[in-house]
């Protein structure tokens, strides 16, 4: 027989001997041996077992299930008939609405994301520098990360009001009269973006580790051969940090897919109002899934937005061999 | 050997899924018990009762007390039965019960939107109710017609009406008489609400508003005025047809544009609507407007949180004379959910729910207008003149419940309706836009 290494998917904390893969010539030694083997091969899956039904039970089994769905005409109680792709056929062709979410969705992601990884890299190159009392402020611009949902956008509602509010208030100082945001639907994404802005903690987080951990000797060598701060910042710590950017911008971009609360809360009658604009992809879809029961209709969509989400991830995966550094070496 | 090894993978999966079927098994096994089981306990401890739930959400205040206090009188009056009160957040206990319901394990009596009792008909969460309803000569007649037609699908009824609300005028007197109006002479017509209003407007030079005489959005959106303008709804429920670009609706939208939004300017608009909130920043009850269209509970926040407000009212202004005083109502339903263990009894309940003595105590305690046409209309009650208003204000009141062919058609109406305040389409062509792509969704749909 000849011998294999044979990869196996054990958690890597189990590892198998070598010799375990080494056949003998007595059948009996094999069957021995293919016995222990079998008997690792169970402790391994047994060690891993809580995470395996978990996943069957509560992820797995779900998953496959929608995709089953997002093909017939399912409405939770009643009926699941075969569709075939008839669901997506009215996504694409006859749902005036899903367009729209389509579009206010992407606007949301290509503008949303790019304001707060900026930010983001410009708040933590601020509160990296070692000045006193950074600390403080690295807590403070936290804090919002620590409050969460419809108490935030209840507070943001307050904050955007077009004559009380106190975003306009400050606007009004600098003699600027603020829009409506709220009510203008050219204003409601941008309120959204500026929103998203006031959340930057952990990104900030994440890229104020890794300016931490940028060799400090790196700039030393740039500071002699006559860099200024600028151009350190630039030939330095955006490179070195450029794996973080790249992490952050996927992860930022997929929950910039799945906006939701957001919408649901601050929009007119929770239906993505005013006109349409706050219309998320998620926001029509639940509305589809549990206001109007269609959830086939709604699986189809979700498969949909995955096939997005997988495609954008994967173009930013290929397009990042061209900017993000690894300290291991460009793999060009 | 290869083939061992997936074979023994092979093996440990199936074990993992024989587990795991097993585990869900257990679980869908006592999930099975646990109605039964608390049924089975509720019958050592409360002598054979059958245990019911009753799911709403009415969980504080006023009425959580009248519910219980109904639920409590229900239990007394007979010994076969016990109904506990169960209740989760407006909104969230729909999605519960649907979930439930998929389960198979619903509650017993849930209270649902009469506007969509058919869609939960056709996708089989609800009970079918005409079997009990023929045992009762003469029950749906307890209720008001617009009522007991919402919940019919296929001529069979799959909820009792249990409240409903109508929308009509308030005013304040006070600032009639400020403005040089007969506070006892509230206006009749669009023409002399506006001319009312415009008397009653406090708006600086710059436009920035004070106080708006009248706003037709304030706490109701514009669906209100064009349901008013002609009575009728958006769907000829008869003929499984869109009506939205009917002459009257595309005139009560340019006369809501012409005469507030572009009269006043949107921004000025969007910035004196935007301080309107509940309770306290209640438009009415801080004085924001003089005159508010609401429904009878506008008369509790004034009672609460603006005493000395000496206010009146009236039906709404009709478009032009004899055009008539339309109104809209929503309101409630008892329903069994699809799959509910003892129907039998959830229907008793549901009987005594929607029976006058309930009725009346709940119209006494919350000012809900109720469904049963009896309890509405007892002497006691209509003492109350807001109560009374509510209850004439129903000759007036259509309801408009969400066709099956047709789910969710506002969602493609109103985005088009902003646009029209934005000045980006005419009320014409939003209406228009609004009709084809109403009539579009109801071709798919049927």
């Amino acid at each position: 027989m000849p011998e294999e290494a044979i990869s196996f998917p054990l958690s890597s904390g189990i590892s198998i001997p070598d010799t375990f893969y080494r056949s003998g010539s007595d059948d009996v030694a094999t069957q021995q041996r293919s016995r222990s083997r079998w008997k690792k091969t169970l402790t391994g899956y047994s060690f891993i077992a809580p995470w395996l039904i978990g996943f069957i039970v509560f992820t797995g089994g779900p998953l496959l299930f929608s995709l089953y769905v997002s093909f017939t005409n399912y409405d939770v109680t009643s009926r699941m008939d075969w569709v075939g792709l008839d669901n997506f056929k009215r996504m694409f062709n006859s749902d005036p609405l899903f367009w729209k979410s389509v579009y206010n969705t992407l606007w949301y992601v290509f503008i949303g994301v790019p304001f707060s990884t900026v930010g983001a890299i410009l708040l933590s190159t601020l509160l990296s520098q070692k000045v006193w009392g950074a600390g403080f402020f690295r807590m403070l611009f936290y804090m919002p990360t620590v409050l969460s949902g419809v108490a935030v956008y209840t507070l943001w509602m307050q904050m955007l009001g077009p004559s009380t509010g106190l975003v306009n208030t400050i606007l009004r100082f600098f003699g600027i009269d603020g829009p409506a945001w709220l009510s203008d639907p050219a204003w409601t994404k941008p309120a959204l973006v500026l929103m998203r802005l006031w959340s930057l903690g952990t990104s900030m987080m994440l890229y104020l580790s890794a300016m931490h951990s940028v060799p400090e000797q790196l700039y030393e060598a740039a500071e002699i051969d006559g860099a200024g701060r600028v151009r350190r910042f630039f030939i330095i710590t955006l490179p070195m940090i450029s794996p973080i950017i790249f992490f952050d911008i996927i992860v930022s971009m997929i929950g910039a897919f799945q906006v939701f609360q957001e919408a649901y809360v601050m929009s007119k009658d929770n239906q993505g109002g005013p006109a349409s604009s706050l219309l998320f992809y998620n926001l029509h879809l639940f509305n589809q899934a549990f206001t109007n029961f269609n959830m086939g209709y709604a699986a189809a969509m979700a498969w949909f937005l995955f096939l997005i989400v997988m495609a954008i991830t994967l173009v930013n995966m290929a397009v990042s061999k061209y900017w993000v550094h690894y300290e291991g070496g460009d793999k060009r | 050997m290869k083939q061992r090894l997936r074979l023994g993978m092979g093996l440990v999966l199936a074990l993992i899924l024989t587990v795991t079927a097993a585990l869900a098994g257990c679980a869908s096994k006592n999930d099975g018990n646990s109605p039964g089981s608390s049924s089975e306990s509720g019958n050592s401890s409360s002598g054979g009762k059958i245990q019911l739930e009753l799911w709403d959400w009415w969980g504080d205040g006023q009425y959580k007390q009248v519910i219980e206090k109904i639920v409590d009188d229900f239990n007394k009056s007979q010994d076969k039965i016990e109904v506990k009160h169960v209740f989760y957040p407006w909104g969230d206990v729909w999605t519960k019960a649907l979930a439930a319901t998929a389960a198979g394990n619903p509650p017993d009596v849930i209270i649902q939107d009469i506007n969509s009792v058919p869609s939960r008909a056709k996708a089989k969460q609800a009970t079918d109710l005409q079997p009990y309803i023929e045992k009762e000569p003469g029950f749906k007649d307890k209720f008001y017609p617009q009522l007991w037609n919402a919940t019919i699908y296929n001529g069979h009824s799959y909820g009792i009406p249990f409240t409903t609300d109508t929308r009509f005028l308030f005013y304040d007197k006070d600032a009639f008489k400020a403005a040089g109006l007969d506070p006892e002479k509230p206006p009749t017509t669009w023409d002399e609400l506006l001319a009312d209003a415009r008397k009653l407007d406090d708006v600086s030079k710059d436009g920035k508003i004070k106080r708006l005489g009248f706003y037709p959005m304030a706490h109701t959106d514009w669906d209100i005025m064009a349901y008013n303008s002609d009575g009728k709804d958006f769907i000829d429920q008869q003929n499984h047809k869109a009506m939205i670009n009917t002459p009257t609706k595309v005139a009560a939208i340019q006369w809501i544009y012409d005469n507030f939004i572009k009269y006043y300017g949107k921004k000025n608009i969007d910035a004196f609507t935007a301080e309107f909130g509940n309770d306290m920043s209640n438009p009415f009850v801080s004085g924001k407007v003089a005159m508010i269209v609401q429904t009878a509970t506008e008369f509790t926040k004034v009672r609460d949180f603006a005493p000395d407000k000496n206010y009146g009212m009236a039906p709404i202004p009709e478009r032009v004379k004899g055009s008539g005083h339309w109104s809209w109502g929503g309101g409630f339903t008892a329903e069994i959910p699809y799959g509910a263990k003892h129907p039998d009894a959830s229907w008793e309940f549901i009987k005594y729910l929607t029976d006058k003595p309930a009725q009346t105590y709940w119209a006494s305690q919350v000012y809900d207008s109720v469904a049963n046409i009896e309890a509405s209309k007892d002497p006691e009650l209509l003492k109350n003149p807001v109560y009374k208003m509510a209850t004439d204000n129903m000759q007036w009141t259509i309801l408009t419940p969400t066709p099956l062919y047709a789910p969710n058609y506002m969602s493609l109406v109103k985005p088009n309706v902003d646009e029209v305040w934005l000045g980006k389409k005419t009320p014409q062509q939003a209406m228009d836009d609004s009709q084809k792509a109403v009539e579009d969704l109801i071709k798919q749909n049927s």
